[in-house]
């Protein structure tokens, strides 16, 4: 069954007429072209689906299209401002927190949902709030400085 | 190859090459393609491990509407391909039976997936079950059903080897021990699932892009299963999400996906999902080994004999190589003067295996470094000192002949074990507490059969930039801006000013794989050679108007002049343009590199140098066990790592750590599960658990710069050698900690528990059943 739906994206209104059970991953990457998001488990467990909604991160792989009508979506394409990228984009840059980068966007956007949340975590806070977005390149340790230096940032103390 | 001198790029931990496509999202990985009429293609997987397929019925698929095309195994030539020559037992898709559970049988190709996942609701496979050899005891029964049907044994391969005096040694030994040990099946893990796009022309070339590791390994494996010839296939790299050796060898995925094409005559693209990797591709083989050490009072080894059994799965795939490096590494990183090895590999009905990052040298280093701890504390010998009595050093010859030129491990284990706080440790240690150290070496890049150089190719563009296209594949590791650090630093041009050129086997001359961390040194030195011819080339035109002869040019600082004259230059795009504008000269730098000068080594029997650049990590894992569950905390984990000259410091450490992190997993609870009619049981990443960020410890590397002789820069290759310190390192710390040692992998809470409970028992008991350590032992 189809449904017309409107989804609002990295602040771009779309007007869709699509499956009802269709994920939003799936609308995102194969309907919008936002293949930033990435899919691999399909079921919730690895975070590389992780999208922002309302500001909170969401296993986009768990969520119906239809259902995220009327909600502000974010994904990766969204947190750059032009060639300008955000904080924790840099950080992730800099500190060499990336490898083969498939992690990458999932694990930038549930940093992002947790920063916004806690601005002055501890490192333990860091790993809690990332445990749900596996990495199997880097040991996590270049991810968690990346985004404690990200913090520091966005508070304005970098 | 170069001579010592200031280095402005390499050395320096710049920005990668991909980052930022890659945090922003714009990297395009093999799922993410499309092309114009795509269809999707899926996968009808085995329901059962060992089965004769009696017949398949395809009609009612290929009459769905929006189903272009269904194959099955009898659509290919029937030709099986393997690592060598005499390993060849490996179909596209199986014809006469299916060997594992989850095995590809049929795939589809539909307008879109829910079409194509109906479609193969709709074929007919009528199997009928054969028994199933699960274990390497089971394959090794003498009325064991044959697995694989190319072979006439479930025995793959064997390496036996035996160098030194072995005998003598063991005579001479004022003390020998004798322990076994064994391992789990483990999954690869790469967090990116198996995809490729395959296209074919109106010529019938196909192109393939796919997330593959080594893209020459696949093209040329495919090529022989499709009997074509090379040039009737392309190769094009998308970016790899992490591969770790489980993406080398083509897949069922890749065939389908260009058969698919060829007989729809449409792109295909197939994309897995997770569980279906978890279910039916590559694991890390599992151990079954005798480990038996002399030494002498000293703590110096005297001699060492192994015996290991690796069960592998169904196909050979890599495997005979690994059966041979497991007992290749047990001569290195420690000096053992007479070493005896018995290796087997053997057919099993669970999923196919090959290796896994650091390749068997992970379970042969957690074998010798766990036998090495307890010989030590036998022999009151410090743990860290026993490693450095037997730590190999400079121009050291191993009995089965590998050289190493160049050895930092002393260093690593001494700076490993001061930042870890070891002699510290010992003042006040707390209950539940322990450290745990294991060295490891690790080659750059073995020789292999066939093909086996390195190739790069740098154009120089008119405004002064160049673009670098080598032959590896960037999965992850940072090998691409390896090769613009050096390429840069070699041209005396800004690293900003060297691009990464398209990895695209119609452009350039693929290397033989991505594996045994390889990559940096040999491709480095092709960078450097291909710079080389670049700069020759260069300098021919400008001499003259230099007035010097060509031999004088040099090039740094953006600038080509005469060496004993340098105010006699010109800038370096003024030169370029020189080039271009006056002669009409393209500038083409062509470079290769192979180590022909070392062996082409015998797996069966082992001996020769098989590699330069031997790597070398020292690790040291402090962690804490949790009494009454039997949890292990994993708190601070040093490493100690000589990786030559490195060419990218946080990157090379994001590479140590990385490798590191893998092995918590698979030293502590990781394991592929499998019913008894081998069945897998935990497919899902709900039940099969890799380390998260909580699970792992804080990292700290210290590097130690040596200079490799060979090496680009004086660089080692590096990352894998983290991956072979691990087990052993954690299994060391829980006897530290607790006094229980685990032989049998993974280190489960249970493990830990039962033998706590054991000992409380005894103590109970008024029994003084163990040694005076507190140590019990636990198979
Ligand atoms: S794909 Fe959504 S969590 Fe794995
Ligand atoms: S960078 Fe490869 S999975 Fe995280």
């Amino acid at each position: 069954m189809k449904r017309d739906i409107t989804l609002k994206v990295n602040g771009i209104k779309y007007n869709l007429n699509i499956e009802t059970h269709r994920t939003l991953v799936e609308v995102l990457r194969e309907t919008l072209g936002l293949t930033g998001t990435k899919k691999s488990c399909n079921e919730g467990e690895c975070g590389t689906c992780t999208v922002l909604i309302d500001n909170k991160p969401a296993a986009s792989c768990l969520v119906l299209a239809v259902e995220a009508q009327g909600r502000e979506i974010i994904t990766i394409e969204g947190l750059a401002e032009g060639t300008k990228l955000h904080p924790l984009q840099e950080a992730f840059v800099k500190h060499m927190a990336i490898q083969c980068g498939f992690c990458t966007p999932g694990m930038v956007m549930a940093a992002k949902a947790f920063l916004d949340e806690n601005p002055s975590p501890t490192a333990a806070e860091i790993r809690k709030a990332i445990s749900g977005n596996l990495c199997r390149c880097t040991g996590y340790q270049q991810i968690v400085d990346a985004v404690m230096a990200a913090s520091a940032a966005l508070r304005g103390e970098a | 190859m170069s001579m010592k001198k200031e280095l402005k790029v390499v050395g320096k931990s710049v920005e990668r090459t991909d980052a930022r496509p890659k945090v922003t999202g714009k990297a395009r990985y093999a799922a993410d393609l499309v092309a114009p009429g795509m269809l999707y293609g899926k996968l009808l997987r085995s329901p059962f491990a060992h089965a004769k397929i009696v017949s398949i019925d395809t009609s009612k698929a290929k009459a769905l509407p929006g189903v272009l095309g269904v194959i099955t195994g009898r659509d290919f030539p029937g030709v099986p391909f393997g690592t060598r020559p005499d390993t060849r037992d490996t179909l596209p898709m199986p014809i006469t039976k299916v060997h594992h559970f989850g095995e590809g049988v049929a795939a589809v190709a539909a307008v879109d997936e829910d079409t194509a996942e109906e479609a193969l609701d709709l074929i007919k496979v009528e199997y009928e079950e054969l028994p199933v050899v699960l274990t390497a005891e089971d394959a090794l029964k003498p009325d064991a059903p044959l697995v694989n049907e190319f072979m006439k044994s479930n025995i793959c391969y064997t390496s036996d080897f035996l160098f030194g005096d072995v005998e003598k040694g063991f005579k001479e030994a004022d003390y020998v021990r004798e322990e076994t040990f064994s391992s789990q099946r483990v999954t690869v893990g790469f967090v990116e699932p198996h995809a490729c796009l395959a296209e074919v022309d109106n010529s019938g070339r196909i192109l393939l892009q796919g997330s593959k590791q080594s893209p020459y390994i696949t093209w040329r494996h495919m090529c022989r299963a499709l009997d074509i010839p090379l040039s009737d296939m392309r190769i094009v790299n998308p970016f790899v999400g992490g591969a770790f050796s489980g993406k080398h060898d083509p897949m069922d995925v890749d065939f389908a996906a260009v058969k698919l094409a060829q007989v729809t005559g449409r792109p295909v693209k197939i994309v897995l999902n997770y569980d279906e990797v978890l279910a039916a591709y590559r694991q890390r083989n599992a151990m079954n080994a005798t480990i038996r050490l002399g030494l002498k009072k000293d703590g110096r080894i005297s001699a060492l004999y192994a015996e290991n059994i690796l069960e592998g799965g169904p196909i050979s795939g890599i495997g005979p190589f690994n059966i041979y490096y497991f007992g290749a590494f047990l001569n290195i990183p420690y000096k053992i003067p007479a070493i005896e090895y018995h290796g087997k590999l053997v057919y099993g009905n669970r999923a196919p295996c090959g290796t896994v990052r650091g390749q068997e040298i992970v379970l042969a280093q957690f074998c010798l470094d766990s036998i090495l701890h307890m010989a030590g504390e036998d022999l009151g010998i410090d743990p860290v000192d026993i490693r450095r009595i037997n730590a190999v050093t400079d121009n050291w010859t191993c009995a089965n002949g590998i050289k190493c030129d160049v050895s930092g491990l002393p260093e690593c284990i001494d700076k490993m074990a001061a930042k870890i706080g070891w002699k510290e440790s010992r003042v006040n240690k707390s209950v539940g507490r322990g450290i745990g150290f294991s060295c490891a070496s690790h080659p750059s890049g073995p020789r292999l059969g066939g093909h086996f150089g390195s190739a790069v190719v740098i154009k120089l563009m008119e405004e002064g930039k160049v673009i670098v296209t080598h032959g590896g594949t960037e999965i992850g590791q940072g090998a691409n801006t390896v090769f613009c650090q050096m390429a840069a630093e070699e041209l005396g041009i800004p690293y900003e000013d060297v691009m990464q050129g398209a990895s695209d086997s119609d452009t350039t001359i693929f290397d033989s794989g991505m594996f045994g961390d390889r990559c940096t040194y040999w491709d480095g030195n092709a960078t450097i050679a291909a710079a080389r011819d670049l700069k020759k080339q260069l300098a021919e035109i400008i001499a003259p108007e230099l007035k010097a002869m060509p031999e004088e040019i040099e090039f740094a600082d953006y600038r080509v002049f005469v060496r004993d004259n340098p105010e006699r230059g010109m800038d370096f795009q003024r030169a370029v343009r020189r080039a271009y504008y006056e002669k009409g000269a393209p500038l083409y730098g062509r470079g290769y590199w192979a180590a022909t000068d070392i062996d082409l080594v015998d797996w069966k029997t082992g001996k020769g140098n098989l590699a330069h650049g031997l790597d070398f990590i020292a690790t040291g894992i402090e962690l804490e066990v949790d009494r009454q569950t039997g949890k292990v905390s994993l708190l601070r984990c040093v490493h100690g790592d000589d990786a030559g000259q490195p060419i990218n410091p946080a990157m090379l450490e994001g590479q140590v750590n990385g490798g590191s992190a893998h092995m918590t997993g698979h030293c502590l609870w990781e394991e592929s599960l499998y019913d008894e009619k081998g069945r897998a049981l935990n497919y899902t990443w709900r039940d099969y658990k890799q380390p998260t960020a909580v699970d792992v410890p804080e990292y700290f590397v210290e590097h130690v710069h040596t200079y490799d002789p060979y090496g680009p820069f004086g660089a080692k290759g590096a990352g894998e050698a983290s991956s072979c310190s691990t087990l052993a390192a954690i299994a060391n710390g829980i006897y530290d900690a607790v006094g229980v040692r685990i032989k049998d992998l993974p280190i489960t809470p249970e493990k830990i528990l039962a033998t706590l409970n054991e000992r409380k028992r005894d103590e109970q008991g008024g029994s003084t059943g163990f040694a005076s350590g507190g140590a019990d032992e636990a198979q």
